[in-house]
């Protein structure tokens, strides 16, 4: 592995900080991940599920080009990868220099325990006699003073909570292998050079306890939605069984209140939290699943903010068929209810009607708390342009949200900085001449290194024994036993034997090593024994001890079996190393396209840029505010000018062959055909206005879209003549079937114009019709001031929407107000319809780059949340209107973020092999092509002369389906193929 | 024959359900020890072939845990080895092989003590079972 | 469309009249049917040009020495702009459109052409038959008790009428009658059936009676033997038992119509073990027969083809220990295609059962 040259710092380990490491990473440079707490992941390990598709889906975070390097585990256990170090319970304590040599100081707190020593028994958390609420599960559990901060890890160390902890010492007298230290140390080192500094420190939580509202903290039955995920799940205080707490009875009915600390000025609390209604809906639908599909859940709202493209459709199911209630009103109070423990919600309803019902458990839904000023040392330097953070100036964001936000810090830090993209120093493996390479080539010999950790008290084990049994196994064997006295005993001796040994594959058997390991992977690797060339036994771990005193040689075989028989079957990945070329196609030059395009060619990557239209800009000089157009005309300018990007207009992408890294085709420009080839595609088609008869429209002149009538206000003309009312209706055509989704710009244009429309005619009457009003995040701040300015809202249902209707000359709509609770006929002189958006029609293009689209006709990306604008295709990347209704800036924000992930692929010179990938062995093959049908990823096609099946190594995941449809082995899968599962099976059975 | 304890087989996905057994393992949940895993990289890659082997193999019960459906790593690995497994399960049920002894279960990340709960019942239920074959039998 | 064709002639005569036709009059440019040799009686499946060979063809004849259907998806594994008639059993057909599901062929080329079958003979058993009668294809139909005397899964067999086919040959209550009746199944085999310019009439009388007699007897027959096969399988210990003789020759894998790979995974380098491997399995067990995995072949091929098999029971006449692969698979496969509402060869858009990904849990 080469040195990395440049280094960054990644302050905040959850998901922005996780996701913004790894695409640093990824992209060559080397990460300093630096969290606080004492684990990696934010809130994402506390949470089972989540919106909008109820499944987790973290790992899809991880990389899926030249996957092997890290690990492959579920994230919320935590993260590695070698050119990420992370570091928990640190802090930046200092930052000099300027950017792009930075030096940074970091200052760590001890855990308390000897990860050396440490056997993972802990036996020192069950001796701990503090007790404290246990911050992970919100409050709804307890922990101890030591507690084991990772999720599922079984070497992740115990931890002292230095803040809680008595120094009573029982934990350190309980501990068989004097592994704990009762002393705070705090330990500094300086990083340098740091070419630049991510911040991710995440977003709290509003702390409803602060303000003391609806009996939060008095009442037991009243908890955050965090601390109702814990109740419900799984690894949470009730293991699964969820009870309520005050009382442990049965939970049946469960409320949840929206906005709790959000749109609430009364507080300070402005904004719109963004995510809580659907993480609400989400949570009744969790609800319904763990408790029981006949709980009553119910949701007390004021808006429901499903903006986005899934939202609506995920609301609607939730409602319509699971059950889940949705009532809008204003909440008056939460009071204990006769019962004990019971909780009785008052409300006034939307018609303004008092309500009152019961609930065993009500669910507040925080939304985002007060930010945390970032502190003066990185203030200072956010103006330098290497000091990034990521969001809190948008305030909380969903996963979706944080992970574009991830990808676009880091993208506008390495363009800031200027950093040469084909920065090599990605790692690479399996180079011919390599030691661990010969080794593969040869037969199996195996080397078992039996590590006796003498000095900790773990169960004892019979090593000779084992040796005999090892040694008698068929197969060219051979044992030495190496003793590890805290480290010390380990060098000289490894040495020797890693030397001398004939050996070629490495067995480690140990009774504790956890600690080790990592050491002992470096020896290793420098000897010539990479990762796969070694399998690990640890019998110190649970399914092997699990309560012995002493390890039986039966016992202790089982696992060697299995990892011997491994070890017999390794053999050298089969696949060809890929040459990416360091070219981009970028499809549609509007705003997001521009931006992907101009950030990828400040990176030193060729791009062409190709619009069908004969301009560029896509709908970016339509934009009537010229605030808002102009980031895009700059765009359109710097695209121009740029010596990286040939424009192609009038022109579309014709053909297309290749993989991931390395495409050809042909766009084609007034019946020219222009052969282009390039490492990675980015689909930036945009969308358009919709076309919609809803209302009327097109039939009578005064009805207009909401984007016409924007044009009309900001005429000057306007203003001149006389204006009496204005009427606007939201989600014309929208938000229900067939076009089932919120096109999230609609309702702050309606507001904008109703704004401007006050301003000129302060007399004019002015209405707005809405569903909900989808004023998310600042733009909350926005309705509030439309609120203050005589702007009438009534609100409507869908099955009720209001009337349009021509009395002679005149509209009238007709509606009514279930605020004043009447009927309203209003004689209107315009009526602006938000009709929503669009995409363009993309289903061919899609079909060329074999990518799939949504019902809708948006380009479906590979994960809604963790991958927004990846696509299942690891060279194709979306973003833009495209992909889902956007603003024109998130549309910019979003070609950055695309720009980077494809940077991700483009900065590699060459692709290594994986030892996880399918293989086809064409001489049995039988050409059914099952598996092609089968591939979840698309990566097989057929060659079509002598109808092969071949395997894009790329696209190529390693999942296996493929292998299991083929029925006759002819795929066969790098590490797993019949014949060594089978064999590994056998061994497992003994 | 004399008894002997059951010899269970539990092949996991490597996300999701090993995860939950390793979340077991760090909340000290105890399953039975005659619990032998072998961890695929999903539950889609298990070819009927490892079943059937684990059978003749002296398994007494086959447990084959994964992600719930959408969590698949894999997009829908999972899905597609329910329906293969299925069939299999149908099959082996011919030949004497109670369906008990072979069931498929999703479990999540999260959800340690769902695989230790389950763990316990499938070895319960193998071990009233009895064992499936014979030792002489395997030689064939 | 139904055509009454050559009324003069007896049943064959008029079946090979038929084909001949369908050769002279260029309906088709190649036939790929049932033909002695000769040197044997025994028909062999044979792609034919010249018409006047066709004399000897016996695409009646109650025997099938090896699967046509595998011979066919050879002729038609692509298109090369030959229209090409094939004559299967309603079990070959079955196969073939199973074949065309796993682009092992494509059916575009072909016509296919079926009859109600009253099953096939083993080998021994129709040379004997030739060797006593001149025309032991109409020997074979005019008497009942030979119809007894065909193979098991014959006997078994409940899907005896053809289905999905151009053109059926309605041999059903045909006994006492002249020629053949033709019907067509799609609008390929009415056109080819218009040209021949026959006269339409309707089914042969006596056909349903024919059928329903048949069918009943076979019912009866099939309940024996699943139930049979199922006691021979009704655990681990009594299906080792039953394939005790097994000798690991594949003959069966090799002859059944549905059995598509290229190479038996059991001949591949995935069960050619090594020697440590070998070593270690007999320490562990005390002793491992050679060859290994007779079990896991018989179950594994169920596992991965019961779904699909069409009960033709070329497994069970190619077996040279006599073991009733047959009985064991039609028997597993009954239950199979049940849990997957999966019938073989009866609907050709049907994806492979595995394939299928259940809509509501497909989740993106
Ligand atoms: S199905 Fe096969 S080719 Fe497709 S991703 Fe999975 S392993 Fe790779
Ligand atoms: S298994 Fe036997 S009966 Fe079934 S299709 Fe194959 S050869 Fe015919
Ligand atoms: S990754 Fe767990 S089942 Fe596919």
């Amino acid at each position: 592995m080469e040195k990395t040259k440049s280094q960054f710092l990644v302050l905040g380990a959850g998901v922005g900080g996780i996701c913004s490491a790894i695409d640093l990473a990824e992209t060559g440079y080397s990460v300093t991940l630096v969290e606080k707490g004492p684990r990696t992941g934010g809130i994402m390990p506390q949470l089972d599920h989540q919106f909008p598709d109820d499944h987790c889906g973290m790992c899809r975070m991880l990389p899926m080009v030249d996957r092997e390097p890290g690990a492959q585990t579920c994230l919320k256990r935590g993260l590695s990868h070698p050119n990420i170090r992370i570091l928990t319970h640190t802090t930046l304590t200092d930052l000099s220099g300027n950017p792009g040599d930075y030096t940074a100081v970091l200052t760590s707190v001890s855990r308390g325990v000897d990860a050396l020593r440490c056997t993972r028994c802990m036996a020192c958390i069950d001796v701990c006699p503090v007790s404290v609420l246990d911050a992970f599960n919100d409050r709804a559990g307890d922990r101890n003073a030591i507690y084991q901060p990772f999720f599922g890890n079984p070497e992740a160390l115990p931890t002292i909570d230095w803040d809680n902890c008595t120094r009573c010492g029982e934990c350190a007298q309980a501990c068989p292998n004097s592994a704990i230290d009762l002393e705070r140390v705090e330990l500094t080192e300086s990083v340098a050079p740091v070419s630049g500094v991510i911040v991710a420190g995440g977003n709290p939580l509003y702390d409803p306890a602060v303000t003391d509202l609806y009996g939060y903290g008095v009442l037991p039955n009243v908890v955050t939605a965090t601390a109702f995920e814990r109740i419900l799940s799984g690894s949470g205080p009730f293991r699964g069984q969820p009870v309520r707490p005050s009382d442990g009875h049965p939970i049946r009915r469960v409320a949840w209140i929206q906005c709790v600390g959000s749109r609430n000025v009364m507080i300070g609390a402005g904004h719109c939290s963004s995510t809580c209604c659907m993480f609400a809906v989400k949570e009744a639908l969790l609800a319904k699943k763990t408790l029981g599909s006949d709980t009553d859940t119910t949701i007390f709202y004021m808006d429901m903010r499903t903006y986005g493209r899934d939202s609506q459709r995920y609301r609607d199911r939730a409602e319509e068929e699971s059950g889940v209630r949705f009532i809008r009103c204003r909440i008056h109070s939460v009071d204990p209810a006769d019962d004990p423990g019971d909780l009785k919600l008052t409300y006034l309803d939307d018609l303004g009607q008092p309500g009152e019902a019961t609930f065993d458990m009500v669910v507040l839904s925080t939304g985002a708390g007060v930010q945390k000023e970032l502190p003066p040392l990185l203030a200072d330097k956010t103006d330098q342009g290497a000091v990034v953070t990521i969001g809190p100036e948008a305030g909380l964001q969903d996963i979706r949200e944080t992970v574009l936000r991830a990808h676009g810090a880091v993208s506008s830090l390495l363009e800031k900085l200027n950093m040469d993209s084909r920065a090599k120093t990605i790692p690479k493996t399996g180079r011919a001449g390599d030691k661990s390479v010969n080794r593969f080539m040869q037969q199996p010999v195996i080397q078992v290194l039996v590590l006796d950790n003498g000095v900790v008290k773990a169960p004892q084990v019979e090593w000779p024994a084992i040796e005999g049994r090892l040694e008698r196994s068929p197969g060219n064997i051979f044992v030495n036993r190496l003793s590890i006295i805290d480290g010390k005993d380990l060098s000289l001796e490894l040495e020797t034997v890693l030397k001398e040994t004939r050996g070629n594959r490495l067995l480690v058997v140990s009774n504790h090593i956890a600690g080790y390991r990592a050491t002992l992977t470096k020896r290793f690797e420098e000897a010539g024994f990479s990762a796969p060339l070694v399998e690990w036994v640890d019998l110190n771990r649970n399914d092997v001890s699990m309560g012995t005193e002493t390890i039986q040689p039966d016992a202790a075989m089982k696992p060697i079996q299995v990892a011997l028989m491994r070890l017999l079957h390794k053999r050298p990945s089969r696949g060809m190393a890929q040459v990416v070329e360091n070219s981009a196609l970028v499809i549609g030059a509007g705003p997001a396209g521009l931006s992907a395009a101009v950030s990828l060619a400040e990176q030193g990557v060729v791009v062409h840029l190709v619009e069908k239209e004969i301009s560029i800009g896509g709908n970016g000089p339509r934009i009537q505010d010229e605030h808002q157009r102009r980031p895009i005309d700059q765009l359109i300018v710097r695209a121009k000018g740029h010596p990286n990007i040939s424009i192609h207009t009038g022109a579309t992408l014709g053909a297309l062959s290749g993989r991931p890294g390395h495409f050809e085709g042909w766009v084609v420009k007034e019946n020219m055909e222009i052969p282009l080839s390039f490492g990675a595609a980015i689909i930036a088609t945009g969308g358009t206005p919709a076309i919609t008869e809803a209302y009327g429209m097109g039939k009578h002149p005064p009805l207009v879209s909401h984007f016409d009538f924007e044009k009309k206000v900001l005429d000057p003309r306007f203003a001149e003549d006389t204006l009496n009312t204005v009427v606007m209706i939201q989600c014309a055509g929208s938000r229900e079937e067939p076009r089932n989704y919120c096109s999230r710009t609609c309702c702050v244009k309606a507001l904008d114009n109703a704004l401007r429309v006050r301003q000129l005619f302060p007399h004019a009457r002015i209405v707005i019709f809405y569903r909900d009003i989808m004023t998310y995040g600042k733009s909350e701040e926005l309705y509030a001031k439309a609120r203050t300015r005589r702007i009438r809202f009534i609100p409507f249902n869908k099955s009720k929407p209001p009337v349009v209707r021509t009395e002679g000359d005149t509209v009238v709509v007709d509606g009514f107000d279930p605020v004043m609770g009447e009927a309203v006929h209003l004689k209107a002189d315009w009526v602006s319809l938000a009709v929503g958006m669009v995409p363009k029609p993309i289903h061919d293009l899609c079909r060329l780059l074999e990518v799939p689209v949504t019902p809708d006709g948006f380009v479906h990306e590979a994960d809604a949340k963790w991958r927004p604008v990846d696509t299942i295709n690891p060279g194709v990347f979306v973003c833009g209107l495209a992909k889902g209704p956007l603003r024109a800036d998130e549309a910019v924000a979003e070609g950055t973020a695309a720009a980077l992930r494809a940077l991700r692929l483009l900065n590699r010179t060459e692709l290594a092999p994986q030892r996880h990938s399918a293989v086809v062995r064409h001489a049995i093959c039988s050409r059914c092509y099952l598996c092609v049908d089968s591939c979840p990823y698309g990566a097989r096609f057929v060659e079509p002369v002598l109808g092969q099946v071949e395997v894009d190594p790329v696209a190529c995941q390693g999942c296996g389906t493929c292998a299991s449809v083929c029925p006759n082995s002819a795929t066969v899968m790098g590490e797993n193929e019949d014949f060594t599962v089978m064999n590994v099976i056998e061994a497992a059975l003994m | 024959m004399a008894t002997r304890e059951p010899k269970i087989i539990a092949l996991v996905c490597n996300w999701c359900t090993y995860t939950a057994a390793d979340l077991a393992g760090t909340s000290r949940l105890i399953y039975p020890a005659n619990v032998r895993m072998v961890r695929f990289m999903c539950t889609g890659m298990i070819d009927v072939k490892y079943i059937i082997k684990a059978f003749l193999e002296g398994a007494d019960g086959v447990f084959v845990g994964g992600c719930h459906p959408g969590d698949c790593h894999y997009i829908n690995g999972n899905v597609k080895a329910e329906r293969r497994i299925s069939g299999l399960q149908v099959l082996l049920e011919q030949f004497g092989i109670d369906p008990k002894r072979f069931t498929l279960k999703w479990i999540g990340a999260s959800e340690g003590p769902e695989f230790q709960r389950n763990m316990q019942e499938f070895t319960r239920t193998i071990a009233e079972l009895g064992p499936q074959i014979e030792s002489d039998m395997m030689i064939l | 469309m139904i055509v009454e064709f050559e009324n003069t002639l007896n049943t064959p005569d008029a079946v090979r009249a038929f084909l001949k036709r369908l050769l002279d009059d260029a309906l088709a440019d190649a036939v790929l049917t049932a033909f002695a040799s000769p040197h044997s009686p025994l028909p062999m499946p044979t792609l034919m040009i010249d018409s006047q060979l066709l004399d000897r063809a016996v695409p009646l004849a109650p025997a099938a020495p090896l699967n046509t259907a595998r011979m066919a998806a050879r002729v038609l594994s692509k298109d090369i702009g030959k229209r090409i008639a094939v004559v299967l059993r309603p079990c070959e057909i079955r196969a073939l459109i199973e074949m065309e599901k796993l682009s092992q062929c494509t059916l575009d080329p072909a016509i296919l052409i079926s009859m109600d079958c009253f099953g096939r003979m083993e080998n021994d058993r129709y040379l004997e038959l030739a060797a006593t009668q001149d025309d032991p294809e109409s020997a074979f139909y005019a008497t009942p008790d030979l119809q007894e005397a065909v193979c098991p899964s014959c006997r078994a067999c409940l899907r005896f009428i053809p289905e999905n086919v151009d053109v059926t040959l309605c041999l059903a209550g045909q006994s006492d009658k002249k020629g053949v009746t033709l019907v067509s199944g799609s609008l390929k085999g009415e056109k080819v059936l218009k040209k021949l310019g026959g006269t339409s009439t309707d089914l042969p009388l006596g056909r349903q009676a024919d059928i329903d007699r048949i069918m009943a007897r076979r019912q009866t027959h099939r309940e024996e033997m699943t139930t049979g096969a199922a006691a021979r399988m009704a655990d681990m210990a009594v299906f080792q038992q039953t394939i005790a003789n097994c000798l690991n020759c594949y003959n069966c894998r090799v002859a059944c119509p549905v059995c598509y790979c290229k190479e038996c995974v059991f001949v591949t380098d995935v069960f050619a073990h090594r020697p440590e491997i070998l070593m270690g399995r007999a320490m562990k067990k005390g002793a491992v027969k050679i060859p290994t995995d007779t079990t896991m072949f018989h179950l594994t091929r169920m596992a991965h083809i019961a779904h699909a098999c069409v009960g033709c029971g070329q497994c069970s006449s190619v077996c040279p220990s006599s073991i009733p692969v047959a009985d064991l698979f039609i028997t597993v496969s009954e239950k199979v295609q049940e849990h997957y509402g999966y019938i073989p060869g009866q609907d050709p858009q049907r994806p492979w059962p595995f394939l299928v990904v259940e809509t509501d849990k497909q989740v993106e």
